[in-house]
């Protein structure tokens, strides 16, 4: 290679390299942190981050099972399991075809708190029947007062 | 030899003139668009059907096959087909 | 004495770029692509800054951040819309760019070095592209990380801790979008530094011409002659990209984050990342795990091998006859291997995709070889019939 080629390819090479480096730079400065984010949200929006968070959390559970089983299955890899790809002309955008259901989500953790409320006054109940009994058996027939 | 400048008598006359510098302004200044219109339509056409050919069989060709192949697919899936989809789908 | 332009550190380099650089006359419309993936990128990596400084890739807030940035930040919408739309016009203009290399044979011999890095740029634009659509969280971005997951997944030996790694060891609070986001983040840098060796190589010979010969014979300056020429695709380009951003906004695109919003008026898209369907029907046409990633990446690696196989004596289509028929045969393949891309796996479809596969690929390692030394053979007949 010729002296001046060199001399190119040697400032190519460190100006892209700066290049690179300030990429790195501004994915780590000019990008914000959750907590600025939260900040930064409207009112509604951020009602709906906390409204959406376990629903998220579950979806992120379920795509890891997926995942796990479509990553340790022999299929081809455009075998993605029950998510349907976004080119497959049956693909449709609607609340029922995400990976969890935002409306059975929020069925399901609704009767689930009823489902423990109702054990809390069964619980509650069967207390104080025990007390009930408690008294009726520590109590004899008998009684001076 | 002898240069004969001015020629001799009775053939007045000099060397050629040289380096003789003509300017005009440029028929494309004068009329920046001239025969524009015309080259947009006939120049596109002739253009247009130098290369045809080489891109319209192929796509004729591509075409062929897809068109025979979707037709086939919607054959398969119709009652009609239904017994062949049956027998080719394994 | 020289001028500014020519003795300043940097406006000298501006300068041999832009300015003095000089252009064979005979270079035509498709020679303007170049500048639109310049102006792609710049676009792209605009955009995105802006967007990445109002988006979190925490898994609670990634989907709600897009919704932040269409309805709190100021023009969101419109960043967003570039940024998504963006993406379909930088692969239009990929296509057309590699598209015109091959016809006009700019990928051989003496600019095989500025094909190589073009194909690197064309695969790594491919990923920056595809790890963008787990970023916005949605159904989308769940089928692209698992395919993604796939992918590492049918490397043998290593996949599986390479899958273990990208997914954190599986644990709750998992990594991976943050993951993907960083990469799509950094990638474009790395674009960028690669155009600029793209350049470098370029400009250590030039662009080539239609016409396949020298082009030290006839040239002119870049300004004003190319830069202006340039302009003329710039503005249409930016038209064509106005038309899409500001009235159908969601046609190229996928919409996900309407979902919750009314389900009922999602806006129809043609086909969403229509950009990725001859390569994803290449890869559907191997039934076999590994087979399949062989494919779909040799389909792109092949590029490279182009400089070796075309065994021609002259640069160019324009004056074959045969190659230019073969070319388009071949491009309709690829656009046909498109459409399959997007079809059921249903009985003509699979033998079809497969046809178009093979035909993919014997254009590279048979017809090119075939017919250039073919023509080479014509082209000496012709000389001593003389």
């Amino acid at each position: 290679m010729e002296r001046g080629t060199r001399i190119i390819w040697a400032k190519a090479i460190f100006w892209s390299s700066s290049i690179v480096a300030l990429g790195f730079i501004l994915l780590k400065y000019a990008t914000p942190d959750s907590e600025k984010l939260l900040k930064e949200m409207s009112p509604g929006v951020r009602r709906q981050v906390e409204e959406n968070k376990e629903l998220r959390m579950k979806e992120q559970e379920e795509l890891m099972k997926i995942v796990k089983k479509t990553a340790a299955s022999k299929d081809p890899i455009w075998k993605t399991g029950p998510i349907k790809s976004p080119w497959d002309p049956d693909y449709k955008r609607t609340t029922e075809s995400s990976l969890v259901s935002k409306q059975k989500f929020e069925k399901m953790k609704a009767s689930e708190e009823q489902k423990a409320k109702l054990a809390k006054l069964k619980n509650q109940q069967t207390l104080t029947e025990d007390i009930a009994k408690k008294d009726k058996a520590t109590k004899s027939w008998f009684r001076f007062w | 030899m002898v240069v004969h400048y001015m020629g001799w008598w009775g053939h007045m006359g000099s060397p050629k003139q040289k380096y003789i510098a003509q300017y005009t302004v440029s028929p494309y200044a004068q009329s920046p668009l001239k025969g524009s219109l015309n080259r947009a339509v006939f120049s596109t056409f002739s253009r247009f059907k130098s290369q045809v050919f080489y891109w319209a069989v192929p796509l004729c060709i591509v075409y062929g096959f897809w068109a025979k192949a979707r037709d086939y697919n919607a054959y398969l899936y119709t009652k009609a087909g239904r017994e062949e989809l049956e027998r080719v789908n394994v | 004495m020289l001028v500014e332009r020519k003795t300043h550190p940097y406006i000298s380099l501006a300068n041999s770029y832009l300015i003095d650089s000089p252009q064979p006359t005979s270079i035509s419309y498709w020679y303007n692509v170049g500048s639109l993936l310049g102006l792609c990128l710049i676009i792209q990596i605009c955009s995105g800054l802006f967007l990445a400084m109002h988006y979190c890739s925490d898994i609670s807030l990634a989907f709600d951040s897009v919704e932040h940035i269409m309805r709190d930040v100021n023009y969101g919408w419109l960043i967003r819309y570039l940024h998504a739309n963006g993406a379909s016009f930088f692969f239009t203009c990929l296509y057309l760019h590699i598209g015109k290399a091959i016809y006009y044979g700019s990928y051989r011999k003496p600019r095989t070095l500025v094909w190589v890095i073009g194909v690197i740029i064309f695969i790594a634009t491919m990923a920056t592209g595809f790890l963008g659509y787990c970023c916005c969280y949605g159904q989308m971005s769940h089928w692209g990380a698992t395919v993604i997951t796939n992918l590492f997944s049918a490397i043998p030996w290593v996949g599986n801790d390479i899958v273990q790694f990208l997914w954190g060891g599986f644990s709750v609070s998992n990594p991976t979008i943050q993951r993907f986001f960083a990469l799509h983040f950094l990638l474009p840098f790395i674009l960028a530094a690669l155009v600029i060796l793209h350049l470098i190589a370029l400009h250590t010979h030039g662009s080539s011409n239609p016409l396949g010969i020298t082009g030290n014979i006839d040239r002119i300056a870049f300004h004003p002659y190319f830069s202006f020429k340039d302009l003329i695709t710039v503005f249409i380009f930016i038209f064509i990209l106005c038309l899409f951003v500001f009235f159908s906004p969601n046609t190229l695109g996928h919409p996900d984050n309407y979902i919750p919003g009314n389900p009922m008026v999602t806006p129809a898209s043609i086909v969403p990342e229509w950009y990725f369907l001859p390569f994803y029907a290449i890869l559907r046409s191997v039934p076999n795990k590994l087979g399949g990633v062989i494919a779909m990446f040799g389909a792109l690696i092949i590029l490279l091998l182009l400089p070796i196989l075309d065994r021609s004596l002259y640069r160019g289509l324009a004056f074959k006859p045969l190659s230019k028929f073969f070319f388009w045969l071949f491009v309709f393949n690829f656009i046909l291997l498109g459409n399959i891309g997007h079809l059921h796996v249903e009985i003509p479809f699979i033998n079809l995709g497969i046809y178009c596969t093979i035909a993919y690929f014997s254009y590279f390692l048979i017809i090119i070889p075939l017919i250039s030394s073919f023509e080479n053979i014509l082209f000496y007949l012709g000389r001593f019939s003389k």
